[in-house]
């Protein structure tokens, strides 16, 4: 009986269209970080770290992927208000990683979604190019990528720039929930 | 005790059907998550009073002080020049259609169905919310809005409700489905 069913079973493997392979989360489930109250960027037009979430070593596996979703406030004028979004291998870098970005002026409010995927392998990632006010949308950019060891902790670093020193960029709350799969 | 019945049966086939709901206390193992869902469509149609569609029961606790629920919802209706108002209200009370308004409400007319996403923030605090003013079509954006507040406890049962009012009554406005993910941050 065992045996029909592995020929079966193989038998019908053999007979699947080639199509995306499909990673299976492990048990553990995600896992959610989150900011704990309000961070603000003022004062200066440096890149100024406003959140940092750690990525667990192996938590992703080498499909898994990390969504990001943060809701900001700022300074409503003409000037430029940039919200930064890296995965790195170290914390609180105001450069490189994979970056994902998105700079707004003339508004006060905006909600925004970085998702970080690794791409079958546990150092390598990609992520959409297209700034994260827009993640479900068209783009003429590329993809980004990146070869971060996710076997070892990441980061999920989080900073605000201003144009102007004089206003505000607020992180008012952030998280990051990671979707294992394997 | 007839005529009661004869009532009472009128009244059940006129309101429109609440929707079934489930839950899977504890999906996501190591996150602690929730998830809510309504389990078939639920029709509005013949009133142009405002009706709760579904009612999903944020568990007590189940966010922490810094946690967020995510509510996407798949809708249809009559495709017309007449309004169908989408309205999400959060609540300490199942069913509410009234105050807890945090998102605006969609009107859609000319289309045939609409897919929201809306996100709620524990604020720092289990009694303290905030919340991207926007009605879920364009979850992801920038506003001259202010950001939404509300300050709802959420050691206590508190409720999304999806509700639904059509400006000609005969026409029908559907709630296919509605989630709702609770992610548990301290």
């Amino acid at each position: 009986m065992i045996r029909l069913a592995l020929l079966l079973w193989a038998a019908l493997m053999l007979a699947m269209s080639a199509s995306a392979q499909m990673g299976i989360a492990p048990p553990s489930g995600f896992i959610v970080a989150a900011t704990q109250g309000q961070t603000s960027v003022t004062g200066t037009t440096a890149e100024t770290n406003l959140a940092n979430f750690k990525i667990p070593a192996n938590t992703m596996g080498k499909n898994g992927h990390i969504e990001i979703k943060t809701l900001m406030s700022y300074t409503n004028s003409a000037n430029n208000k940039t919200l930064l979004i890296r995965l790195s291998s170290s914390q609180a870098v105001g450069s490189g990683g994979l970056l994902a970005a998105t700079t707004q002026s003339a508004t006060a409010t905006m909600q925004a979604m970085a998702v970080y995927r690794n791409n079958n392998a546990t150092n390598s990632q990609i992520a959409y190019g297209a700034p994260i006010g827009q993640p479900f949308s068209s783009s003429t950019s590329a993809s980004v990528t990146s070869a971060i060891d996710t076997t070892q902790d990441a980061w999920v670093n989080i900073s605000g720039q201003l144009g102007l020193g004089t206003e505000t960029l607020t992180l008012v709350h952030a998280y990051a929930v990671v979707f294992p799969a394997n | 005790m007839m005529r009661r019945a004869l009532i009472a049966a009128v009244l059940l086939v006129s309101a429109p059907a609440l929707a079934q709901l489930v839950t899977f206390p504890g999906v996501g193992g190591g996150g602690g998550g929730v998830v809510v869902s309504t389990t078939g469509p639920v029709n509005l149609t013949g009133t142009t009073a405002e009706t709760n569609l579904a009612s999903l029961r944020i568990p007590a606790n189940s966010m922490g002080k810094n946690g967020a629920v995510e509510i996407k919802a798949l809708w249809s209706y009559t495709n017309s020049a007449n309004v169908k108002t989408l309205q999400p209200r959060f609540t300490s009370t199942a069913g509410a259609t009234s105050g807890g308004v945090l998102w605006p409400n969609a009107a859609p007319t000319t289309t045939a169905s609409f897919q929201m996403l809306l996100i709620l923030h524990n604020n720092n605090a289990t009694n303290s919310q905030t919340a991207f003013a926007n009605a879920g079509g364009s979850p992801f954006a920038s506003t001259a809005s202010a950001i939404a507040t509300s300050s709802l406890d959420t050691t206590a049962d508190t409720f999304i409700n999806l509700n639904g009012a059509l400006a000609l009554s005969t026409e029908t406005l559907t709630l296919q489905r509605a989630t709702a993910t609770v992610f548990y941050a301290p």
